[in-house]
């Protein structure tokens, strides 16, 4: 009798921690059920449409945010540096390149609770594209950081990690042709504080 | 008992599953965080609430704080939703979702006619309706059709800076959010 109630109490176990555990990780991991990984930026473009899937949806409905529909324009997330280290609050970050095509983009900063990051000195943690300074042929430089920086600044204060969200605004990226010429700006790693 | 250990994993694995389907398929209708369940309650049918400042929008996770943001809650049940708004010279987009969250239908400024907010949200029967009878005053309107009661649309439009901010307001002040109800008088007339 004993061993056929530690027998129920095993597969009950097994059974919530590991479905429990999956979920968990199939809605919390950056490389998700329904994502898109560039570089080090993840994207769920199947949260703007009519068939997303279950975890999309889930994830939407855990995080308490309003996706970007297909024709507002495409979000996407990245919570590391380009070596793969998470983004800390306590280190100066540079994003340099290009984005896809697009209308026109913001770039903002997250605490992990999905609540905007507190700036330093400039009114948000954030930039958009038509206050940007550009090199030639489009490409931009933004440092991240507790200090000022020359050129393009985004403020930060806090501790801990962050995470950062690039949105593209009315752009070809979320068609399926738009796709094929993807690339995102890298995520470079500066200076720490000790 | 060889077979003991085996059997007991295997029917927890079989219940991990049914929990791992179960859960995903629950996360929306339990989920106390949603941008429904926030919205819901700072917001009335058929009416548009503007959320001028992202500061407004605390139990939403996620906002992106150069755009301004305007929320019209619906219940086709209760009437079609008609969203009309004007021109601006100023980024906007706005989504249609259902209960769960889902997009149904979502369109930016350069994608609608004449690159004004011009909705007609409506269920497949009252589209049989309308259809019945084209209507001089729907004739610029986006007609989407769900398969939906609830829902609501939230309109977004960019604040490049302070500069903007009254051309950001009066876009999403002079926005009407409000029942369409013009089928039934037509009717009238005709006894």
């Amino acid at each position: 009798m004993f061993k056929n109630y530690l027998t129920i109490w095993i597969v009950l176990a097994i059974g919530i921690i590991l479905g429990g555990g999956s979920v968990w990780y199939s809605l919390q991991a950056s490389h998700g059920i329904g994502g898109i990984n560039v570089g080090r930026w993840t994207a769920w473009p199947f949260a703007g449409g009519a068939e997303a899937d279950p975890y999309t949806i889930a994830k939407v409905a855990r995080n308490g945010n309003i996706p970007l529909g297909a024709t507002e324009g495409l979000a996407f997330e990245a919570k590391t540096d380009n070596s793969g280290r998470p983004l800390i609050f306590s280190c100066s970050y540079i994003i340099s390149g290009r984005t896809p095509p697009a209308r026109l983009w913001t770039l903002t900063a997250y605490n992990q609770d999905g609540s905007l990051v507190t700036p330093g000195f400039t009114k948000q943690s954030a930039t958009y594209s038509g206050n940007l300074l550009r090199f030639d042929q489009g490409a931009f430089r933004v440092g991240i950081s507790k200090t000022p920086v020359s050129g393009n600044w985004l403020s930060i204060t806090g501790k801990g990690s962050f995470y950062l969200v690039l949105r593209l605004y009315d752009t070809p990226a979320t068609s399926s042709t738009g796709l094929a010429s993807r690339r995102m700006p890298a995520i470079l790693r500066g200076e720490c504080e000790q | 008992m060889r077979w003991r250990i085996p059997y007991i994993l295997l029917m927890g694995v079989v219940l991990a599953g049914i929990i791992h389907i179960a859960v995903v398929l629950l996360i929306p209708q339990y989920s106390t965080r949603d941008a429904w369940a926030y919205l819901s309650g700072r917001t009335n049918l058929f009416s548009f609430t503007i959320f001028e400042d992202v500061s407004q929008l605390s139990g939403i996770s996620e906002v992106d704080p150069f755009f301004s943001y305007g929320v019209c809650r619906f219940d086709i049940e209760e009437a079609p939703l008609r969203l009309v708004g004007k021109q601006t010279e100023l980024f906007w987009s706005a989504s249609v979702f259902d209960e769960s969250g889902k997009v149904i239908y979502s369109l930016n400024d350069r994608t609608a006619i004449d690159k004004k907010l011009n909705l007609l949200i409506i269920d497949p029967v009252q589209a049989l309706d309308i259809r019945g009878n084209e209507q001089a005053e729907i004739e610029n309107s986006i007609i989407v059709e769900a398969n939906i009661r609830l829902g609501f649309v939230v309109v977004r439009i960019l604040r490049p800076d302070d500069g903007w901010k009254a051309e950001n307001q009066n876009f999403l002040k002079a926005i009407e959010c409000s029942k369409f109800l013009t089928v039934e008088p037509q009717q009238n007339l005709e006894n």
